[in-house]
């Protein structure tokens, strides 16, 4: 991978301080993404995949405590004025959200919030706007696009949340789009809806997908597996899923009900960085003495990176 | 629930029985002051309010009743002087706390009762009882409230306790509205549907969950309800319609202004009780402030 | 046997009830004990509403509940209590399914005083079903919003087989947990409805986890059960022209 891709994180990590000691939400990041690449950062509620979304658009608030780099079109975000990121975010960046019934303003229409993000965006103004806000809202499959334009958010459920969401996001025809775990709580046919709609509209951007769910990761090129704040493994998604060497994405795969539903062994916990040696050892049958040493992620076949001794 | 866990083995039964000693531990109490300082500094002007009314006959340094050389400035014996009859307004001060008080408090868990009532019913049912009851409340929220108080007053006899009745069955609208609406909430939530489906009882839940997840906004409530009970009786009392027989600040201001305190510019005279209202009204709002929590946090995590 | 027979619900909304929505249309449905029966269907299209009836959370505009024989559509509050027990309920969001104002041993102990376990019982039979659902008991007195989804629906377990139920309604009981915890919630439920002879109706919108779990499936669509019939059937030969359409889209 080129350093001149489109988003480079180096050694990223993210500290919460809370009462009871500091939370490493994520813990030296490497990531590294092309221009019109689809990634997806697959992991568990508490491995810092959300988190990490967050910081790539530096939108952690001041209690967390942010150490790395994070370069966006060779631009470090973490130097940028308050202009230029005002310019990053919801222009060159857009954030599909979580929990899409929530992040509209429920007391302005749907359409009005899409028209004021095209603006705020510089892509165009007045009736202008308009078009290009009923325009998106029909290429999301709404078939009244009018209808729903002056409807406000409440009228909508959730998958059409999630639809309008994206129209949003995309709208601005953003160079990089995080989806936040698009397809949570959705039934199976809203989630093929959802995932066919974003790999369309963000066909000439690039994506990074945050996600719980392996099913959705497979329609990403990459796929990086996060547990306990780290990436332990990492490498085009059909070779990851079809033979994951990490014990912990073959444990993901197998807990699938597909799969045999077998559970992974253990309970995940939040202070896990603060032990030594491999994050995952209390919950590896393969743990050995090795796995008191710190594993690197390191490559271990072309276009491959694995975070563990045995692999 | 029944606090049975402590009698019930548990790994860390311990932790258990310290959290209930605790209470009283020098280094606890200063971490929770230090977590919301703002609700502590409420709490300690309340408490040093409490402790004037109650002890008003022992640090009083005259008889409020008895009389001496009127219009005195304030001296060493006199600490805020005299009045027209000549006696000591430092001591009016502090009996007039126990009336602008008990007035406060008992007129604040008037409103507070009929208003958490109305509320929890309303929200927790449906049906003609909500709209009954809510419609009942917006009449109430519609009557201007200080001129129907003012007449009330005026009609009845000028008594403590005809001020704390009229000002608690008229100020209950707001609270009942507050409530109503986080019952609204509440009961939406899954547990309560699952508290029903284990085989309990309407009344229990109201009383056990519903009430209980209440409580934060009945506190502030009743707090901000004291205040302005305090606020209404010493409107009232300016207007003359307090009771003569016991002393409110509000009442003190009113002789001030009638009897010549004003006039003759003596502000220890109209000053003190003003200033009292404010720093007890203060006091209860300082109360209702919560301390900023971190559940953004447990969120992004 | 847990029945439901041609069960129908309305909702009316609006000004004096203008507005009727038919949730659930003539919906028969029937578990035995012992088994457990899958339904399905889109968000929406009243298999949640049909599972609250079936535990009498909502009452039906029409049609009859019979459990182990006897008909409890209309049966007083008062003598329904009894048959409570033998059926519950378990929800989808574990972030309210425990009251936020106390503990998950508070509210654990709220089943088993409900049932009137002597005191001197209750710390053994805690012992048991926290085994039994893998709930760690160094937890229990914490607070809902301090433990992950998945302790929190655990300890509703706990909760709720305290009652030994011979029927448990599962409204999509793991669609907000994770792979792995789902996993272990799915294969305890399992083992329960084989090992204490629980009848289960589980509601879900996932294809997956039905196949994995439910001997029979039920496939609803705006308020009717369009088709039901053995798992194996139904995801091998699907009469339903919707059937087919939903696994075709899970694919």
């Amino acid at each position: 991978m080129s350093q001149g891709g489109l988003l480079v994180v180096r050694g990223l990590s993210v500290a919460f301080k809370t009462q009871k000691g500091t939370v490493q939400a994520i813990d030296g990041i490497d990531l590294d993404l092309n221009e019109n690449e689809t990634l997806a950062i697959v992991g568990e509620s508490g491995c810092g995949k959300s988190v990490l979304g967050h910081a790539i658009m530096r939108l952690l608030d001041d209690i967390a405590v942010v150490r790395g780099s994070v370069r966006f079109r060779e631009k470090e975000v973490y130097e940028m004025d308050t202009t230029a990121l005002l310019n990053l975010r919801g222009g060159l960046i857009s954030l599909v959200p979580q929990s899409p019934s929530s992040s509209f303003n429920p007391v302005i229409t749907i359409g009005k919030q899409i028209e004021e993000l095209i603006e705020k965006a510089g892509k165009e103004k007045g009736n202008g706007a308009r078009k290009r806000a009923l325009e998106y809202l029909s290429l999301a499959g709404f078939s009244e696009p009018e209808l729903i334009h002056k409807s406000y958010p409440h009228r909508l459920s959730g998958g059409m949340c999630e639809r309008a969401l994206i129209a949003m996001a995309l709208s601005v025809e953003p160079e990089l789009v995080i989806a936040d775990e698009p397809t949570k709580g959705l039934d199976a046919l809203s989630r093929k809806n959802i995932l066919g709609l974003l790999h369309k509209l963000a066909k000439d951007a690039s994506m990074i997908m945050i996600t719980h769910d392996l099913k959705a990761a497979e329609t990403c090129e990459r796929l990086a597996v996060m547990y306990s704040g780290e990436i332990v493994e990492e490498g085009p998604t059909g070779i990851v899923l079809n033979h994951p060497r990490h014990v912990y994405t073959k444990g993901l795969i197998d807990a699938q009900p597909s799969r045999g539903m077998t559970p992974i062994k253990g309970r995940h916990n939040l202070f896990s960085h603060n032990a030594e040696g491999c994050r995952f050892k209390e919950r590896c049958d393969a743990a050995s003495n090795e796995c008191n040493n710190h594993p690197m992620l390191s490559k271990v076949e072309d276009y491959r990176k694995v975070r563990c001794c045995h692999a | 629930m029944p606090r049975i866990q402590s009698r019930l083995y548990m790994p860390n039964v311990e932790n258990m029985s310290e959290k209930w000693s605790s209470s009283l531990d020098i280094g606890k109490f200063r971490k929770r002051v230090c977590a919301s300082p703002i609700k502590f500094t409420g709490i300690a002007i309340l408490v040093v309010l409490v402790f004037i009314a109650i002890t008003a006959p022992l640090i009083a340094p005259h008889d409020p009743e008895k009389t001496g050389i009127p219009y005195q400035s304030p001296s060493a014996d006199h600490l805020l002087g005299t009045n027209d009859l000549g006696q000591d307004i430092f001591s009016e001060l502090l009996y007039a706390s126990r009336t602008s008080l008990v007035v406060g408090f008992l007129a604040a868990i008037i409103s507070i009762v009929i208003g958490v009532s109305v509320g929890l019913m309303a929200g927790y049912y449906k049906g003609w009882i909500r709209e009954l009851l809510m419609g009942m409340t917006d009449v109430f929220l519609l009557i201007p409230g200080l001129p129907l108080m003012i007449i009330l007053a005026a009609y009845l006899s000028p008594s403590m306790w005809n001020i704390i009745l009229v000002i608690g069955l008229l100020w209950w609208c707001s609270t009942a509205r507050v409530v109503q609406s986080r019952v609204l909430q509440v009961r939406e939530m899954q547990f309560i549907e699952s508290t029903r489906a284990l085989g309990y009882s309407d009344s229990y839940i109201l009383h056990k969950h519903v009430l209980a997840n209440t409580k934060e906004v009945i506190y502030a409530k009743f707090s901000l309800a004291v205040a302005s009970a305090m606020l209404a009786e010493a409107s009232l009392s300016f207007l003359g319609l307090g009771d003569p027989l016991n002393i409110s600040w509000g009442e003190m201001i009113h002789f001030a202004f009638t009897r010549g305190g004003f006039a003759n510019d003596m502000w220890w005279w109209y000053l003190p009780p003003g200033l009292m209202i404010c720093i007890t009204v203060l006091a209860f709002v300082l109360i209702t402030m919560e301390s900023r929590k971190d559940s953004r946090l447990v969120e992004l995590i | 046997m847990l029945e439901l027979v041609k069960i129908s619900k309305e909702f009316r909304t609006g000004f004096l009830g203008r507005n009727v929505k038919q949730a659930v249309i003539d919906a028969s449905l029937r578990v035995e004990r012992g088994e457990i029966v899958g339904l399905i269907g889109e968000s929406g299209c009243g298999k949640s509403t049909l599972g609250r009836i079936a535990v009498k959370l909502l009452m039906p505009s029409s049609g009859h509940i019979i459990l182990d024989g006897a008909d409890v559509t209309d049966m007083p509050e008062k003598q329904f209590r009894e048959f409570r027990r033998q059926m519950q309920i378990i929800f989808q969001h574990p972030e309210t399914a425990l009251d936020p104002q106390y503990t998950l041993l508070e509210s654990i102990l709220e089943s088993f005083n409900k049932i009137g376990i002597p005191e001197a019982e209750q710390k053994g039979l805690l012992e048991n079903i926290s085994e039994e659902v893998n709930l760690p008991l160094d937890i229990v007195d914490r607070h809902p919003n301090q433990v992950s989804g998945g302790e929190i629906q655990r300890a509703v377990l706990t909760r709720v087989f305290a009652f030994e139920p011979r029927y448990l309604i599962l409204d999509e009981p793991t669609s907000m947990l994770d792979v792995s915890v789902q996993a272990h919630i799915l294969q305890l439920l399992k083992r329960k409805a084989k090992k204490d002879n629980v009848g289960m109706l589980f509601i879900s919108h996932d294809l997956e986890v039905i196949r994995a779990m439910c001997d029979r499936v039920a496939v609803m669509k705006e308020g009717k059960i369009l088709e039901d019939g053995s798992a194996k059937e139904m995801f091998q030969s699907p009469k339903s022209s919707y059937m087919k359409q939903l696994l075709e889209n899970s694919a």
